[in-house]
C-alpha cells in the first residue's frame, strides 16, 4: 500500500504513537502485577513519551481527528509497528530485555516511516513522512543511549521464586 | 430497546478497575483488548451484555470488563451463558473460557449448545494445556507434547473443536490468532453479529507452560479460501487444514433457539425465603 494523501499519513501516524503508548501502559501494568516494578517503571516511561508524541501530533496536525475504519490501516504486519508484541514479553525480563525490546519497535515505526516517504513523490506528504522518520530516528537514538548507559546488573533476568513445574 | 450508545464508547469503557493476573506473554491479555474493542464497536452499552465463564485462566475475563458477569464452575459457561440469554434475550451475551474448561469437563455442554443454536458467542482461548493448575495435558494438545506430567505425551488424538461445532450444529465457525489482535476484535463482531450460537476458537499462547506456541505467530495464516455456508464443505477443510487457517470459517443459516418465555417476576426477597431455614 502506499500513502497518498495526508489524512490517511496523519491517521497512521497518530494510531502508531497513540497505541504504543497503550501498549506500553499496559505492560507497564504487567509487570507491575507481576512484581517486575524496575521494567514496570521503564515501559511507564515510555508510555509517557509515546503518549505525549501521540498528543504533538495531534496538537500540531489535528491527527487526533482523523480516523480510517480498522481495515484501512496498513501496517504490512500484525500489529502496527511501534507496539511491542504482547507475547515477547515476560515476567523476569531484565531492563535491558525492555529496552531491546522498545529499540526494535522504535526501528519498525522508523523503517515504516522511511519506506512510505521512498514511495510518495516530491512534495509536502514525503516531507511531512520524511519528518516522522526523523523523529522515530531520535527515538531510536535515545533508547540506544539509555541501552548504553545501562552497567551489567541490567542484564540478569530475576529469578523466578514461584517457578512452574519444571517440564 | 436500544442499543445505540449517545456518545461513541472506547474500548476503555468496558475494562474494569481490576488488573489481569496473567503471566506477561500470555495471549489472553491481547484477547480482552480485542473483546473490549469489539464491545466498542458493536456498541452495546455495558450493562446490556453479560460475560459468562467457567474456569481456567481465560475464564477471568468477566472480572476484567465492567459489563455483567459470571464467573461460574468448571465448564458451566454455556449452561450458565444459554439460561441467562434465554430469560433474558435482550441482553448480549458471551461465554468465554478456554480449552480445558469448554472442551473437557463443559464438552458435553459445547455440543448441545451447538446443538440448541441460542444466539451467543462463545470464545474459547486455546491453549492446548492446563495452565492454571500447572501444565497438565487439555483435550486439544498435540498427542506427542512431552513433559514431566505427561513424560512422552499422552498418545491420544486430540479433540478437534471446529468439527465438532460444525457436525453439532453451530451457525458460526471461525479461528483467530491472538497476536493478530485487530483482527480478533473483527471476527468477535461477526461472531455476535451472526444470529445463533457462534464459536470462535482463539490461538492464545501459554508461554509459560508451552513457551514453543510462541512461535505459532510465524504459523497462523488467513485461510487461503473464502468462507463457505456448506456445513459438509466447511468440515472438511477444518479436518484437513494445519490447524493455523484463521478467519471466517463457516457462516451458517439456522433460525437461533429463542422460545417465548413468559417468565414470573420473583423478586430477590421471596426468592431467599426459598433458602430459609
Amino acid at each position: 500500500m502506499t500513502i497518498t494523501d495526508r489524512a490517511t499519513l496523519l491517521a497512521h501516524a497518530y494510531a502508531i504513537e497513540s497505541e504504543a503508548a497503550e501498549r506500553y501502559e499496559e505492560l507497564a501494568s504487567q509487570m507491575h502485577t507481576s512484581n517486575n516494578h524496575e521494567v514496570g517503571d521503564l515501559f511507564s516511561k515510555l508510555a509517557e513519551i509515546e503518549a505525549k508524541h501521540a498528543a504533538e501530533l495531534s496538537l500540531e496536525h489535528g491527527a487526533a481527528n482523523v480516523t480510517l475504519a480498522a481495515t484501512d490501516y496498513s501496517w504490512g504486519s500484525l500489529e502496527s509497528p511501534e507496539v511491542i508484541p504482547f507475547g515477547d514479553v515476560h515476567h523476569l525480563m531484565s531492563p535491558r530485555q525492555a529496552l531491546t525490546q522498545a529499540l526494535a519497535a522504535e526501528r519498525r515505526a522508523r523503517d515504516f516511516y522511511e519506506h512510505h516517504a521512498a514511495n510518495i513523490p516530491e512534495g509536502d506528504l514525503r516531507t511531512l513522512a520524511t519528518e516522522f522518520a526523523a523523529e522515530e530516528a531520535e527515538h531510536v537514538r535515545m533508547v540506544q543511549a539509555w541501552l548504553s548507559r545501562l552497567d551489567s546488573s541490567n542484564d540478569e533476568e530475576r529469578e523466578d521464586m514461584d517457578q512452574p513445574m519444571p517440564l | 430497546m436500544s442499543t445505540e450508545s449517545a456518545c461513541p464508547l472506547t474500548a476503555r469503557d468496558y475494562k474494569s478497575e481490576l488488573k489481569p493476573v496473567w503471566c506477561p506473554g500470555c495471549g489472553d491479555f491481547s484477547v480482552l483488548m480485542a473483546i473490549t474493542k469489539a464491545m466498542a464497536d458493536v456498541g452495546r452499552r455495558p450493562e446490556e451484555i453479560a460475560v459468562i465463564s467457567g474456569i481456567g485462566c481465560s475464564s477471568r475475563v468477566p472480572a476484567y470488563t465492567n459489563c455483567y458477569g459470571f464467573h461460574g464452575v468448571h465448564g458451566r459457561a454455556l449452561p450458565l451463558a444459554t439460561g441467562l440469554k434465554l430469560s433474558r434475550p435482550d441482553l448480549l451475551v458471551i461465554a468465554a473460557g478456554g480449552d480445558g474448561d469448554g472442551y473437557s469437563i463443559g464438552g458435553n455442554h459445547f455440543l448441545h449448545a451447538c446443538r440448541r443454536n441460542v444466539d451467543l458467542t462463545y470464545i474459547v482461548m486455546d491453549n492446548q494445556v492446563y495452565g492454571m493448575t500447572k501444565g497438565q495435558p487439555s483435550p486439544t494438545t498435540p498427542p506427542e507434547w512431552d513433559s514431566a506430567l505427561v513424560p512422552g505425551g499422552t498418545g491420544l488424538r486430540p479433540f478437534h473443536p471446529l468439527v465438532i461445532a460444525l457436525a453439532a450444529g453451530a451457525n458460526f465457525v471461525a479461528r483467530s490468532f491472538s497476536g493478530d489482535p485487530a483482527n480478533t476484535a473483527q471476527m468477535i463482531v461477526e461472531a455476535i453479529r451472526h444470529p445463533g450460537f457462534s464459536l470462535l476458537e482463539i490461538l492464545s499462547p501459554c508461554v509459560t507452560f508451552r513457551p514453543e506456541e510462541r512461535d505459532w505467530a510465524k504459523q497462523v495464516h488467513p485461510a487461503a479460501v473464502d468462507e463457505t455456508s456448506d456445513r459438509a464443505r466447511a468440515a472438511r477443510r477444518v479436518l484437513t487444514d494445519d490447524g493455523f487457517n484463521t478467519g471466517i470459517l463457516f457462516r451458517g443459516d439456522r433460525a437461533p433457539y429463542q422460545p417465548s418465555v413468559n417468565l414470573e417476576v420473583v423478586s430477590s426477597v421471596d426468592f431467599e425465603t426459598e433458602f430459609q431455614p
